[in-house]
Parts: C-alpha cells; structure tokens; sequence
C-alpha cells in the first residue's frame, strides 16, 4: 500500500474526506496491520469529482470482482453507490459515504481531529468516536481492536 | 479530554474486557512514544514484512 501517494493524490486533488478503520487506529496509538484504508468521503457533487480526479488514473476496480467487468469509476457511479471497496494501482481503499454508528463526512467532521501523515493535513476520526463506530460495526473480528483502543483511551488518560 | 461533569459513563462491555488482559502494554506505550505519522510508517513496516514473509512462503510452494 502506498499510503502517501494515496494521499497526496486525494489532497491534491481537495478532496474532503475523514481517515477511519484501522489507519485511524494506528494514527491513535493502535500496533495492528491493516492492508486497507478506509475514509469516509464527502457527498457533495463537487467533492465526489474531485475524488473521481484523484483516483482514475490509478485503475480503481472493484475489489475482489471478477476482472473484465465494465466498471466505471465516475461521477455517476459515485453517485449511486454509497460505499466502494476498490483496489488501486496504489493500494486498496475503503470509500465510505457512510459508516454504521457514524453517518456521513458531515456529522463525522466535527469527532475528527487534524493529523500530519506524510507531511500533509488530514482529518482522522477522533479515538472516541472510533470506538464508537467499530462497536456499533458488531463485527468479530473488531473485539480485541476494540480492547487495544480503549486500552489506548486509558493509557493517554 | 473528557469533561468528567458532564460526559456518560463509558460504556464497560464484558466481552471487551476480556481481550485486555491479552494485549502487550508495552507495545502499545512505545507506539504512544511516537508521532501519528511515525505510528503508521511503523505500520507501513510491519506490512511490508507480512508481504515479504507471504511471497516467501509461495516462493516455497508453503502458500497456494
């Protein structure tokens, strides 16, 4: 995963998105491996254009769909979609419009805390609302996740 | 930081509680150590080696 070429692509292009999943976790403190990144997108038109300019030259597909299909990642697609699993040419990513227990960019932004990875700005969701959303996920596979952020939660008081 | 006069309780779950005593404190104090960017790099790391080791491993006919 190229995470800094991924994103200095999406700031590049000002796209408006908030860092969620288990990037989000490291960010906070986490020592999990994660092979994906998650962000939620902003839902405006303009947003999803700018996300379309900075993810089409890196051969978005969707991930884990039989190849040759006829997906187009555009404005239209966005648009009718709400969440994507997409590999690219630089990693895979999760683009979310909006997450269980957490909504969309707009009611997310304001739990979000401003990061620097890679020397750029970037709005990572803060470590209480992670919490909040990987809980109400319900997923299994989350547990001991869950445990590691709380432990993290105690641990920076 | 919460505000303790106003904040809800947090929520304590058994289920949660019971995957804390498995996890290695002194790993996740040196990850506080450092930067949010440092963290993820340290991260980046792992997951390149976790690549390496299963390239090895088909490499070794050990993987399909």
């Amino acid at each position: 995963m190229d995470l800094g070429r991924l994103l200095a692509e999406l700031q590049r292009a000002k796209v408006e998105f908030i860092i969620v999943g288990g990037v989000a976790a490291n960010v906070h403190g986490s020592v999990r491996v994660t092979v994906d990144f998650d962000v939620v997108y902003r839902r405006t038109p303009e947003n999803m254009t700018r996300l379309v300019e900075a993810l089409a030259s890196h051969e978005p597909y969707l991930r884990g769909a039989p190849a040759g299909l006829p997906f187009r990642f555009d404005l239209r697609t966005l648009s009718h979609g709400l969440n994507f699993t997409l590999s690219t040419a630089l990693g895979d990513i999760d683009l979310l419009g909006e997450i269980t227990g957490g909504g969309g960019y707009d009611r997310l932004v304001s739990r979000s805390t401003e990061v620097e990875l890679f020397g750029l700005p970037c709005l990572c969701l803060d470590l209480d609302k992670l919490i909040d959303v990987k809980r109400a996920a319900g997923r299994p596979k989350d547990l001991e996740a869950i445990a590691e952020l709380e432990k993290l939660r105690t641990m920076k008081g | 930081m919460r505000d303790s006069k106003t904040a809800e309780p947090v929520y304590v779950d058994p289920v949660i509680e019971a995957y804390k005593p498995g996890l290695d404190v002194t790993l996740l104090r040196e990850s506080l150590k450092r930067t949010p960017h440092q963290r993820v790099m340290a991260m980046l790391s792992m997951l390149e080696l976790v690549e390496e080791a299963r390239q090895a491993g088909k490499r070794a006919g050990l993987r399909p």
